[in-house]
């Protein structure tokens, strides 16, 4: 259970920093893969409980103090995007990668929406317009293809054997 | 009951979760010293990483260019040369200008001291959302920097300072939804408050449809509230337009500077809270 905490940890810090860093000086314009909604999906896919939902909670905040302005926003659209993981995933069989890429692209705009409507209500009502659709749809579109390497990565890493185990019955 | 409980777990977390947000949001609308502080800590861990990045970059860069990208060398320094001989002849022209400049500032009483002085500092990163405009510059609290503080590129306003470390600060970009710079139109002296959009444009509010704000116009800061010098340049008007409902017209300006490939800055200072040198 540590470990796990502390992989997720590790892997969330990684993906601030290639977020804030690395993207950037590839392209300066570029629009980032949104690398913590891919671990909220992940924590959906793999752990959809009441546990997995506080880890993606606390995956949000992280993001917000990040960002260091406001305290909420992304954790909420962490919160809406893991329960919108669970409801599809009940319906679809969620191991593909393809299904992960239409899963992280659909989750993925609902938690930019779910950002612009706390930022509309709390901020600024005219906020919301054409332009920033555009970069809700492109940042999805981004995280949707980086997401099925990302989970591959995730999953055959210690995290992975340790569910895989977990799901054959076997004492880990 | 402990079944409903046990049954609907995940939707009734949720629910306490989304509350909490809800409340998160709030209270840091209210105090932003506290997501600030949670700022800190978090970049505190990050800021040595993006700067071993910028750094190990910068080398790489430097490396490939010097030593290892050679070609068409022998026609650049061809060219170089020439070019060499122009600004030679430029320069002695440059030369007359700036003592004539020299004089006419004397006649004039220009005074050198404007009461501020400039950090210069390297961007290191950029903000991880693509939602939030903030950048990570190298200079923190050692340097005498402090939060609200005006961060500019040349004359062109780029920011201010929000959260500051030791040796790292963010620095919110104009063009953030949370940003909002007073300023005066400089030809006719209007005031107006421009706000960012969260995109590469900004957009100035609080204007009279019957005042004319010229396509090409230039906005600088006002100097009210304390965080801007007065006179900084914050962009030109792009496009006007009279017809939206309401008071006042709808303004969009085009930053002076092009945020989204900074490189370096510098925060200003005013002179009063600048740490004195050892």
């Amino acid at each position: 259970m540590t470990r796990t905490v502390l992989i997720f940890t590790f892997a969330a810090l990684l993906g601030l920093v290639v977020q804030a860093t690395l993207v950037h000086s590839l392209y300066p314009a570029a629009i980032a893969p949104d690398f913590i909604l891919i671990l909220v999906v992940f924590l959906a896919l793999q752990y959809g409980n009441s546990l997995g939902l506080v880890g993606a909670f606390m995956l949000g905040v992280a993001a917000d103090f990040a960002s260091g302005k406001f305290l909420g926003p992304h954790a909420a659209g962490c919160i809406i995007a893991f329960l919108a993981v669970i409801l599809i995933s009940r319906k679809v069989y969620a191991d593909h990668f393809v299904t992960v890429m239409f899963l992280t692209f659909f989750v993925s705009i609902v938690k930019g929406l779910t950002y612009m409507v706390m930022l509309m209500v709390y901020v600024r009502a005219d906020l919301f317009n054409w332009q920033i659709g555009r970069i809700v749809f492109m940042e999805s579109a981004i995280s949707a293809i980086v997401a099925p390497v990302l989970m591959f990565l995730l999953a055959i890493g210690p995290v992975g054997s340790r569910l895989q185990t977990a799901r054959r019955g076997l004492r880990p | 009951m402990a079944d409903f409980f046990r049954k609907h777990s995940l939707l009734l977390t949720a629910g306490l979760l989304l509350l909490s947000c809800l409340q998160l949001m709030s209270v840091s609308i209210r105090n932003p010293d506290i997501p600030q502080f949670g700022g800190r800590m978090l970049n505190a861990v990050l800021a040595p990483i993006q700067g071993a990045y910028q750094a190990s970059t910068a080398w790489a860069r430097t490396v490939w260019d010097r030593y290892l990208y050679l070609v068409g060398v022998e026609e650049e320094r061809s060219e170089l040369q020439h070019r060499i001989e122009a600004l030679e002849a430029q320069n002695s022209r440059l030369i007359e200008f700036e003592s004539e400049n020299r004089r006419l500032k004397q006649l004039l009483s220009f005074s050198e001291g404007t009461g501020f002085r400039g950090v210069p500092s390297t961007v290191i990163g950029r903000d991880p959302s693509n939602w939030v405009r903030t950048i990570t510059i190298d200079k923190g609290s050692a340097d005498g920097l402090r939060p609200n503080l005006a961060v500019v590129d040349g004359n062109a306003l780029v920011g201010q300072t929000t959260v500051v470390n030791q040796h790292s600060a963010k620095v919110l970009l104009v063009t953030d939804v949370t940003s909002a710079v007073d300023v005066i139109v400089q030809g006719n002296r209007t005031p107006g408050i421009v706000e960012g959009t969260g995109l590469e444009t900004l957009r100035l509010r609080y204007v009279p449809k019957e005042i004319a704000v010229p396509v090409g116009g230039r906005i600088i800061t006002a100097g009210l509230g304390g965080v801007y010098p007065k006179g900084l340049l914050v962009g030109v008007v792009t496009h006007t337009d009279g017809q939206v409902s309401g008071m006042f017209q709808s303004v969009e300006i085009q930053p002076n500077v092009d945020l989204l490939r900074l490189e370096n800055v510098m925060v200003i200072i005013p002179e009063q809270s600048a740490p004195r040198d050892e």
